[in-house]
């Protein structure tokens, strides 16, 4: 349990340092992780059963090639797209926020140096130190957390498309 | 299912959002501990400061004199060296006695006392020289040569109406060498007391690698 304790104490001390657009970040951060794990945990896990039973349906189907079972097999596919779909959209737009985010924590940093600065002149380097860190480590964060999660959104947005496209080729008209 | 799939994953993102953090705070951290050891921020301090208020005085003394200078060491004799007499061997030569009378008379004629004429010949001494500048043709086929000029010094020694008495090669070096002599300066002649004009003649030469 030490370890842990460390590092929540190094947590706390990197949120000392970076300042309060860290937290922001970090609940981005909390946010885009849980969709991403969510969508994961769909495609791996629910989808094949989902696949399993719109075949299954497809299948029993005595007719497969009157207008009403096109219509139908469209259905069964569009249903399967809009449910691999959800979310990924907004994981996009999380991933996108991260760098804002951390643009911001650099635009609060560098007036909290010229506040230093106004107080005690340019002079005193070590009384902007605080201000310089508060300026550069969320924008760091920022970029860390886009870069985690940018191979996962293009690959959910992939996976939807490729698994749709395998749906449709299966569902074949008999 | 679908209800317990987001809180599952949202535990995970919260774990896998520490260790996110934990990833920057080992990317920002530099070496373990340096940060808290550094000072705290150097500001103004309020505090007492000590300033030593007891008065010293300042203990004076006179530095002891210097001793007194020695006697000065004696001057060096100045050692002059005696002139010698240097004899020398003067050849014996047999010189013929010419008892010609100088002026007048009858017999061999030596010529007139003092009176060789200083102004026409060249005793020009050039005060200002500004080289010539060589011929491009000249300079191009390797011709070397000399001129010969005439001409008068003024009495603040420069040089009036130039002329060209000899030259060899001919005509190559004219042009050149009479535009250089207007530029000089020679030394005006003076005769008591006052420069005055004087002809004079001066002969350029034209060397190349000089």
């Amino acid at each position: 349990m030490i370890w842990f304790y460390d590092a929540v104490a190094s947590i706390r001390d990197f949120m000392d340092l970076g300042g309060d657009v860290l937290y922001a970040i970090a609940l981005t951060l909390i946010l885009m992780w849980t969709f991403i794990l969510e969508r994961l945990w769909f495609v791996y896990r629910v989808h094949p059963k989902h696949v399993r039973e719109i075949y299954r349906d497809w299948e029993q189907r005595a007719d497969t090639t009157s207008w009403y079972a096109k219509r139908v097999r469209e259905e069964l596919i569009s249903r399967a797209n809009i449910a691999l779909k959800r979310n990924v959209g907004v994981i996009k737009a999380l991933i996108a926020i991260c760098p804002l985010l951390g643009l911001l924590g650099t635009v609060t940093g560098m007036v909290s140096v010229f506040d230093v600065m106004t107080f005690s002149g340019s002079g005193n380097a070590r009384a902007m130190a605080a201000g310089v860190s508060k300026a550069t480590v969320p924008t760091m964060a920022g970029m860390v957390a886009a870069l985690s999660g940018v191979y996962f959104g293009t690959f959910l947005e992939h996976k939807a498309a490729t698994a749709t496209e395998e749906l449709e080729d299966h569902l074949q008209h008999h | 299912m679908g209800t317990l799939r987001t809180p599952v994953a949202a535990l995970c993102a919260i774990a896998v959002t520490f260790g996110l953090f934990i990833f920057m705070y080992k990317l920002v951290s530099s070496g373990d501990g340096t940060r808290d050891a550094l000072d705290p921020i150097a500001g103004i301090r309020f505090g007492p400061v000590d300033i030593p208020d007891d008065v010293t005085t300042r203990q004076r003394r006179r530095p002891p004199p210097p001793p007194p200078p020695e006697e000065p060491p004696p001057p060096p004799k100045m050692e002059v060296s005696k002139p010698q007499a240097v004899v020398q061997n003067m050849p014996n030569v047999d010189i013929p006695s010419l008892d010609n009378p100088l002026v007048g008379g009858e017999g061999m004629f030596l010529g007139n006392f003092g009176t060789i004429d200083k102004t026409a010949e060249g005793d020009a001494v050039p005060m200002v020289v500004i080289q010539p500048q060589y011929p491009r043709e000249a300079a191009i086929e390797g011709i070397e040569g000399w001129v010969r000029l005439e001409f008068t010094i003024l009495p603040d020694g420069s040089v009036k109406s130039p002329r060209v008495i000899e030259a060899e090669p001919r005509r190559v070096f004219n042009r050149e060498a009479l535009r250089a002599i207007l530029k000089w300066k020679f030394k005006p002649r003076v005769v008591d007391g006052q420069a005055v004009e004087r002809v004079a003649t001066y002969t350029i030469d034209f060397n190349l690698g000089g």
